[in-house]
């Protein structure tokens, strides 16, 4: 095989993408020799599969990716059992740790709390070192990430400290330094969460509020959610093809939910302006932001994106629908309403999709 | 990323460990801030159940004038010298909303133990006693109401906590100032909320905000943990409650059984230096 036809990333992402177009290439293939528009000849289709099979072979040996379409749905069936088992051993490292640190020394309550994180993470080494796909990896990725919660949270406690928002800092350091040094998703989207909450509760801080009260202000996760959201714009992901678009969704989600609750409920916002205006404000910039994350996915290609700007726009609308009209309008004409706008919005995508066809013919 | 990695996060491991730690050995080094020997009726003791072997000890405490209608000690200006906003007029159309969703703040409060706070608040309770025999008198309430009020007071005497919160202040320094003996006022911080005062409008048909007061939410150090070392007389404790009286929620109304001695460091966190069973009851 020329080495040029190889997948010369050293990420999985372009590998699993070109099994994908090989397989799909197959399945059309037979389609077109079944309407008879191209037939190869034997000797061609012989060459061609051969081919094929070595470039998929060589793919599948240097990656853990599926190259058939049943492998594709085993795939996904071991993601969820692998995140069941990383939940079902954390949970069982937390209580099994309760249940019997009273019966020992303090020293010995740090000497453990340390060494099972510590063991945890080697456990993750050796797995990912001997199993390319990674789902033993992020099971005990994930076990390493709350036994390490567990250590400092434990710690506070043993010591009577005063809890901090730094703590999340220290999570979110330690979930996302695995999730890069093993390409894990499960713990990016740890780390993810854990620096969301370090930076909003650090910004409610700025105002003065105890910082466990930063859900009660949701315009604190406005700026982590930007920050999130731009983040792979600014840093270069190269080498971590599938990290962008998480970051993206979550930044999105945070925004986006914030600004909803902002929009229903304006009393709670910085803001000291009439609750209303505030409400006002805000569902305009849901409904304008929304719009926005449609055209950013469409523009950019990025499906995600468009997906929940689509999403947050009919929820930012049937929340407004349901102010105006839930209590005056008849509940069936309410619905009906609700059904006719959700035709007028799929009408609108068609004629966008419609139009960038053209354009792009 | 790969190589470096894996050594970044067991040096972030070992780091926020070893921070910690110090942090704690800082504030347990020198003179305590305060060190103060209290009972059972200012540490309760409890235990989470059969899944979590470990025993803490809460700090239970009430603040000065709670009984009182008005805002007493804490009021709007002692409010914003800790950081809250009080500049909205409270006939303003706003003010109800701003100061109903104001959000606590963290500051420092002085906790003082067996002092004036509590022998106003003994003073109250019994004066509420002669108003109720009063009552009784005038035929407005029963015999037996006041009865019950009588050995409830004399179980509380017995039983409820003579920790009382005096004073708040942004800088404990400056508390520690104010209230200097270490052994009677333990300075700690807490989380402290505005509140406001209302009473019924019957031309708005709606509550008006009248005026604002200052409460304390939680005291953020406040479960202490008992280490293997010290729990013994606890455990024994807890063994007798649940022979006499089994299940999770009781409530106390004899004597204290223990004595805990409590030091608070530099960093006003405390830990626990020792528990005394109490031989004699009725000597504390």
């Amino acid at each position: 095989m020329n080495p040029e036809d190889k997948p010369n990333s050293k990420s999985p992402l372009p590998a699993q993408e070109r099994a994908d177009r090989i397989r799909a290439f197959r399945d059309e293939l037979q389609q077109l020799e079944r309407e008879h528009v191209l037939i190869f000849s034997a000797d061609q289709l012989r060459e061609l599969n051969f081919h094929h099979d070595e470039v998929l072979e060589d793919i599948a040996r240097r990656f853990a990716i599926d190259t058939t379409r049943s492998q594709k749905q085993m795939s996904w069936a071991m993601r969820i059992a692998s995140l069941l088992g990383a939940l079902a051993f954390s949970a069982a490292a937390f209580f099994f740790f309760y249940r019997f640190w009273g019966l020992l020394s303090t020293p010995m309550q740090i000497g453990i709390l340390i060494g099972g994180t510590i063991l945890a993470l080697a456990g993750c080494e050796v797995s990912a070192r001997r199993e390319k796909t990674l789902y033993f990896a992020t099971l005990l990725g994930m076990v390493a990430f709350a036994c390490f919660v567990l250590n400092i949270s434990v710690l506070g406690t043993i010591f009577t400290i005063r809890p901090s928002q730094n703590a999340f800092l220290v999570w979110s350091l330690f979930a996302l330094l695995l999730a890069y040094t093993y390409g894990l998703r499960l713990l990016q989207v740890a780390g993810i969460l854990c620096f969301l909450g370090y930076l909003s509760a650090t910004m409610g801080t700025w105002s003065g509020m105890y910082w466990l009260s930063f859900g009660e202000r949701p315009e604190n996760f406005l700026p982590s959610g930007i920050l999130l959201f731009l983040l792979p714009a600014v840093i270069d992901h190269r080498k971590y093809p599938r990290f962008p678009v998480i970051y993206r969704i979550f930044g999105l989600l945070t925004v986006f939910t914030a600004i909803l609750i902002l929009g229903n409920y304006g009393s709670i916002s910085y803001l000291w302006w009439d609750p209303h205006r505030i409400e006002a404000m805000y569902q305009i910039l849901g409904f304008l932001g929304s719009a926005a994350a449609i055209w950013a996915g469409i523009h950019w290609h990025w499906p995600a994106i468009t997906n929940a700007g689509t999403t947050f726009f009919v929820i930012f609308l049937y929340t407004k629908l349901f102010d105006w009209w839930w209590d005056w309008m008849p509940k069936y004409l309410f619905f009906l309403v609700l059904g006719g706008f959700a035709v007028a919005l799929l009408y609108g995508l068609m004629i966008y999709r419609t139009r960038s066809r053209r354009d792009t013919e | 990323m790969k190589r470096f990695g894996k050594l970044l996060v067991f040096i972030l491991v070992v780091a926020a460990n070893a921070v910690i730690l110090s942090g704690v050995a800082y504030n347990r080094s020198g003179e305590p801030d305060s060190a103060i020997h209290l009972t059972e009726r200012e540490l309760s003791v409890s235990r989470s159940g059969e899944e979590n072997s470990g025993i803490s000890l809460s700090l239970r405490w009430a603040v000065q004038g709670y009984w009182l209608d008005g805002p007493g000690w804490f009021g709007r200006e002692k409010l914003e010298e800790i950081g809250f906003y009080c500049g909205i007029p409270l006939d303003d159309p706003l003010a109800g909303s701003r100061y109903r969703n104001m959000l606590p703040r963290e500051t420092f409060v002085v906790l003082e133990y067996e002092g004036a706070a509590w022998q106003e608040w003994l003073a109250h309770e019994e004066e509420e006693l002669v108003e109720l025999a009063a009552q009784v008198e005038s035929g407005e309430n029963t015999r037996d109401y006041l009865e019950r009020q009588r050995k409830n007071l004399a179980t509380l005497k017995m039983t409820s906590s003579r920790l009382f919160v005096v004073e708040v202040g942004k800088r404990p320094d400056e508390l520690r100032d104010q209230f200097p003996d270490g052994s009677r006022y333990i300075i700690t911080a807490a989380l402290v909320r505005m509140r406001t005062i209302e009473e019924w409008d019957e031309e708005t048909d709606e509550y008006r905000i009248t005026g604002l007061r200052g409460g304390v939410s939680r005291i953020l150090a406040g479960e202490i943990h008992v280490s293997r070392s010290m729990r013994l007389p606890l455990d024994e404790i807890l063994v007798k409650d649940e022979e006499t009286e089994p299940g999770r929620f009781r409530r106390r109304t004899g004597e204290p059984r223990f004595t805990a001695s409590l030091a608070y460091g530099k960093r006003y966190e405390p830990w626990l230096t020792g528990i005394q069973p109490i031989e004699k009851p009725g000597t504390q």
